[in-house]
């Protein structure tokens, strides 16, 4: 498709505002990254969100950029607070979808030494897949409204981890202004047993370790240095999230009418960020990041039991410490400096992370002087990444960035690509071990089905809206 | 006429349904929600559910007959493979749906899916009868 493009720099593009654009599209990729790009309708679903009213700045999008419900996943876009709108499309279905990640003190042989009967009891622990449920707790609905207010709090309060762990979550671990009447009744009994549970598609549990190092004095600070084994965690607001996005969004439907708002694309439902409607859904959806986050936290504390159990050591020899837990769908008021003055926008960040910079409030004490970190899972045979935010990044994207690799394959192409193959068996071969709920699951997530990582990071730190810090390198994955 | 077919769409999952009438075009909705999350086939019909959805136009109520089934999936994995007794009006759709109470040890698993979208969601008249096309958010 032709579209109007200007290259800014190897990194960036800009799509001209014309027609209904209220601003400039921004693109972060490289020249080759932009031929894929090209390919299916993200560019110009940028420059549908660039004609939503009281937009700030730009539309941008993420070098992972793929096609979307309204919005590109991969994209970011921040509205006045008084003009602006607010768009459950600009979220996603999946809530507060994110990424979390631990530093252990085993090394790499204590857990190569006994990889798949460890893996094989995380996957036994950690419910996993679909309808998988933890048979031995139960949560009431009056547990379920608590944890919509307080998020990973809750969690702690359980005894499910430290109170320590909250200041190393985005938010931490809970976004004011959840209202847990919002939310449906088919969305409480959705989330009804999900609570501490991965569920399926791309998200996991993965093993791993720091086998490249870009910045040895912030990997020190951020505690990961060379050789550290880390744990990843992504997953979401399950089955909750999914239902509070589908309620919403018919709520906004009608709204985009009811305020007149024109949408050259239904999907791009929105309401005015000062209307019942949108503060209704801003709400809500707060609650169901907030079981997103209660949700990691819940996994977090069942990896500890497991591997203190499986190692036979104190937590404090085990040392697993939470590095640091990312939203990558989510929708935030924030407070950010637009032509030097300050402004309260709404940010949607919908497959993308905040990456706020050093010195920020809201980056924590312990990372103030390096910047928040930002985490960037690639796909189960090759690596992820730690980056930090910097201040272009505060500057440029309202402190944002990717979120990961995108994919390349559709997964039926993905799953024909399997046949005649055994995939658990070839990232066996590469000393990856995966335990799937499913094979289709696997063969879906099959590493080649991914954009690479690499490229998309590299991207985003050459833009300087985040620096590279250390790559992760898989050893064992659960998937649902 | 085939009664569905399973698309990719970029990173989810959609199906194009066909039928001669409307009722029957539901009915093959239905079949292909199982057959994108499960085989279709392989699916027996041991347990019954009423289903009963109300909607303004005939998209809406395709589209929740499907969210239902995907209520009924999450909830009590329930999985249907055959759908009798239709009715359905402007603004109401009602079937009893036969299958079972899904296991992953049992049965085969393709796909989770987490919404229903209404992207492209169309019922149109074709030469034949009538098509629509839903895309699902995995």
């Amino acid at each position: 498709m032709s579209l109007p493009i200007e290259k800014i720099d190897p990194y960036t593009w800009r799509l001209p505002k014309e027609g209904a654009m209220r601003v400039d599209g921004i693109v972060f990729a490289s020249e080759k990254m932009m031929e894929q790009i090209r390919e299916d309708m993200s560019l110009q679903q940028v420059r549908n969100v660039a004609t939503l009213p009281g937009i700030v700045s730009h539309a941008f999008a993420m070098p992972d950029v793929h096609w979307g419900y309204g919005f590109p996943i991969g994209g970011v876009a921040a509205f006045d607070e008084k003009e602006g709108v607010v768009s459950p499309g600009g979220v996603g279905y999946d809530i507060n979808c994110g990424v979390r990640l631990l530093k252990t003190g085993l090394s790499v042989e204590d857990i190569q030494s006994r990889l798949r009967e460890l893996v094989l009891t995380l996957f036994h622990n950690i419910p996993t897949g679909v309808g998988a449920h933890h048979r031995d707790f139960r949560i009431s609905r009056e547990d379920q409204k608590a944890i919509l207010k307080k998020g990973a709090a809750w969690a702690i309060e359980q005894g499910y981890g430290d109170s320590a762990d909250l200041e190393h979550i985005e938010e931490n671990g809970c976004i004011t202004g959840a209202d847990p009447s919002l939310v449906s009744e088919r969305a409480y009994e959705r989330g009804r047993n999900q609570l501490g549970t991965l569920g399926s598609g791309n998200h996991f549990l993965e093993i791993g370790y720091v086998d490249e190092v870009y910045d040895e004095r912030v990997a020190e600070q951020l505690g990961i240095p060379l050789g550290t084994v880390t744990v990843i965690i992504h997953t979401g607001s399950r089955g909750l999230g999914h239902q509070t996005c589908d309620d919403h969004l018919e709520t906004i439907l009608k709204a985009s009418r009811r305020y007149k708002i024109e949408l050259p694309d239904p999907q791009l439902a929105c309401a005015p960020l000062q209307s019942e409607e949108g503060r209704n859904y801003l709400a809500a959806m707060a609650a169901g990041a907030n079981f997103a986050f209660a949700n990691r936290q819940v996994i977090t504390h069942l990896t500890r039991d497991t591997m203190q159990k499986f190692f036979q050591r104190s937590p404090k020899d085990l040392g697993i410490h939470l590095i640091y837990d990312v939203c990558h769908n989510i929708a935030k008021v924030e407070e950010h400096l637009v032509g030097g003055v300050s402004r309260r926008v709404c940010v949607h960040r919908k497959g993308a992370t905040r990456a706020f910079p050093p010195k920020h409030p809201k980056t924590p004490a312990l990372y103030r002087e390096i910047g928040q970190p930002v985490l960037i899972p690639g796909d189960m045979g090759r690596y992820s990444f730690v980056l930090v935010g910097t201040q272009a990044a505060y500057e440029k994207t309202f402190g944002s960035t990717c979120h990961g690799a995108g994919r390349l394959m559709s997964r039926n192409k993905a799953k024909a690509s399997c046949r005649g193959r055994n995939i658990e068996a070839e990232l066996a071969e590469q000393g990856i071990f995966v335990r799937g709920a499913s094979r289709a699951t696997v063969s879906e997530e099959a590493p080649w089905a991914y954009k690479d990582v690499a490229d998309v990071v590299e991207v985003v730190h050459q833009a300087g809206i985040s620096k590279k810090v250390v790559r992760l390198k898989p050893l064992g994955v659960i998937k649902g | 006429m085939r009664p569905f077919e399973i698309i990719d769409h970029t990173a989810d999952i959609g199906v194009v349904l066909y039928g001669k009438n409307l009722p029957e075009l539901f009915v093959h909705a239905g079949q292909a929600f199982t057959d994108v999350i499960s085989e279709l086939k392989k699916i027996p019909a041991t347990l019954k559910k009423r289903i009963s959805v109300k909607g303004e136009t005939h998209e809406e109520l395709l589209a929740g007959f499907l969210k239902e089934l995907l209520y009924l999936f999450d909830t009590e994995q329930l999985l249907f493979a055959k759908f009798t007794d239709i009715r359905l009006s402007d603004t109401l759709f009602e079937c009893e749906a036969e299958g079972i109470e899904w296991d992953q040890e049992k049965y085969p698993f393709k796909t989770a899916l987490k919404a229903v979208t209404h992207h492209m969601l169309k019922i149109e008249k074709v030469k034949d009868g009538y098509r629509a096309t839903v895309i699902f958010d995995v």
